[in-house]
């Protein structure tokens, strides 16, 4: 895969059309409630995979992704159930106690390399999703956490009840874009060029006098910060959090979203998690089979389109080219 | 001394890779570790670097004790390695390699001046600048790698193999390049298989075998002594 390639192309225009595509999607649904809810599991989604690439950048996939949005989640939402302060705060009591989880746990986990990295982060998640299950009175044990309310927002002239689905769309899409434009924009910066020089050769990006560790914890910390967040919007969008929530699977299904969508760009993971998440919903219907389907779908697109959905506008210039020159 | 080494001990598990080297490198000199395959060459640079934690011994630099530091400290006192084989990052252009080579560096100015200095020194950089590394040929791969390493701005230059799987021509070039850069009043460390090349370089030889030294001695000497002749010079 060609990274220049990509990064080459014009892909300012193609964010914006995306952004108003989402921002104008509720008026395209018909403001059907079903679909509004697909959009804010895309939301989700999409952050979770592209917080999930910022960790990949350094060139490991963290399996315990999915266990730093539940840590947000459960944080924001005993700091409404027990404290009864609203996700105003909750978000950044959520997103500092992630941090803080983040910078600790990859003090040893960022010692350990490739396949060793993914059995820890592993254990790590599965960790954090047996603690939310075993500490009964404080985390509502396998039964979870009840009553999440959505916040309202008062601004004195005009108060927003996110009990709405609509408000919520929103919000959940105000807080995906900030996700994905700060990892853009760090990717793009020289700490981003750090991190992808750390993942080709990390020997060699000591050798330059990169404090490699430090960068990794840096890294790893910041996108658990960001899925911190996602996880406490997700809480006071569902109302109800269980440790099965934020299990393993959640974060195989970003990896998946990753790998569909492409390794290498912003662009992979957004792309990703948006149709593997329609995908996902329009299998609905077939329940058990749904898992079936994913699989096939992940398959077929390794086979037919290796690189993932990122590779498709450098495939339709090339075609192009190909056409010209003819 | 600017760069001392005493009785160095490097151990990979049981296995002991480097036994009880000692060696010293003047300001301004070139010193340079031959040996075949094994013999522990690369251990050592590894653990100058701070890449490698020595079981036993120490490493001075301007007399200050440096062993046990990180691999990055190092390079910030101004030890710089340009790794066997041609390291490079192959994704990231020609000019993000240097760039990043003066990571330390927060002078944007001096950063600027230092990959026109580089690209002075190797006018076909210049053109191949916004190409990614990887696509360049072996020899302007090893230019960018120790054009990376200058940007470093180093005091001392550690170069593990400089020559290695270099067409003849290209061999030639880097050993004009080491004369420029010892003339500039660069101290270097050199590794290297062609034991020929090394000595006619370097002030001082050291030969090493399975981790310990065989023979040392000033390298006009080296290339003359029969024993190092028959066993590295091919002669």
């Amino acid at each position: 895969m060609d990274k220049t390639d990509i990064i080459a192309s014009p892909n300012r225009l193609v964010w914006a059309g995306l952004l108003l595509l989402a921002l104008a999607a509720p008026f395209l649904v018909g403001f059907d409630l079903y679909l509004i809810h697909v959009g804010i599991t895309i939301s989700f989604n999409v952050a979770l995979a592209t917080s999930l690439w910022m960790i990949w950048s350094l060139g490991v996939i963290s399996f315990a992704h999915a266990g730093f949005m539940g840590i947000g989640a459960y944080a924001s939402a005993l700091v409404l159930t027990k404290l009864g302060l609203s996700m105003w705060y909750g978000l950044w009591i959520g997103a500092v106690i992630s941090a803080l989880f983040a910078m600790l746990i990859a003090v040893p986990l960022m010692r350990t390399r490739a396949v060793y990295f993914f059995m820890a982060s592993w254990a790590v998640g599965e960790v954090i999703k047996r603690n939310f299950a075993y500490f009964k009175d404080f985390f509502g044990g396998w039964d979870g956490v009840f009553d999440i309310k959505p916040p309202v927002l008062d601004l004195g002239f005009l108060q927003i009840d996110f009990a709405d689905r609509l408000a919520y769309y929103y919000l959940a899409l105000f807080f995906v874009a900030l996700t994905v434009w700060i990892i853009y924009r760090m990717n793009a910066s020289r700490t981003g060029m750090i991190w992808w020089a750390i993942h080709e050769n990390e020997l060699l990006a000591q050798h330059t006098g990169i404090n490699v560790f430090r960068q990794k914890v840096v890294c790893f910390t910041i996108a658990c910060t960001l899925v911190g967040v996602t996880g406490a919007l997700y809480a006071h969008y569902q109302t109800y959090i269980s440790p099965k929530s934020f299990d393993i699977w959640k974060s195989e299904f970003a990896l998946v979203h990753l790998i569909v969508g492409g390794l290498t760009t912003v662009g992979g993971p957004v792309a990703g998690a948006i149709s593997l998440t329609m995908v996902d919903e329009a299998l609905r219907a077939t329940g058990y089979f749904r898992t079936i389907f994913f699989g096939v779908v992940l398959i077929a697109s390794v086979l037919l389109l290796p690189g993932g959905l990122e590779t498709i506008p450098a495939r339709i210039r090339r075609l192009f080219n190909r056409k010209s020159k003819e | 001394m600017l760069l001392e080494i005493r009785d160095l001990w490097v151990h990979y598990g049981k296995v002991e890779a480097v036994k009880g080297v000692s060696m010293a490198l003047e300001e301004g000199g070139v010193i340079t570790l031959i040996g075949a395959n094994g013999a522990g060459k690369s251990s050592i640079l590894k653990a100058i670097s701070g890449l490698e934690n020595p079981s036993r011994g120490e490493v001075r630099f301007n007399g200050q004790v440096i062993t046990g530091r990180p691999a990055h400290e190092i390079v910030g006192l101004g030890i710089v390695n340009v790794p066997e084989g041609r390291k490079l990052f192959k994704l990231m252009t020609v000019k993000e390699n240097l760039r990043i080579g003066a990571y330390l560096d927060r002078d944007r100015a001096r950063i600027a001046k230092g990959i026109e200095e580089v690209f002075e020194r190797f006018p076909i950089l210049r053109e191949k600048q916004n190409q990614p590394a990887g696509k360049l040929s072996g020899g302007q791969q090893q230019m960018v790698a120790i054009g990376r390493a200058l940007m470093a701005r180093p005091k001392v230059l550690l170069m593990d193999e400089p020559s290695l799987g270099l067409s003849p021509v290209m061999i030639d070039e880097i050993a004009k390049l080491i004369r420029e850069l010892r003339a500039s009043g660069l101290s270097i460390v050199l590794v290297e298989q062609n034991a020929s090349l090394a000595l006619q370089l370097s002030d001082h030889g050291y030969v090493l075998e399975t981790g310990a030294i065989a023979v040392q001695g000033r390298s006009v000497d080296l290339l003359t002594d029969p024993q190092v002749a028959r066993a590295y010079l091919g002669a």
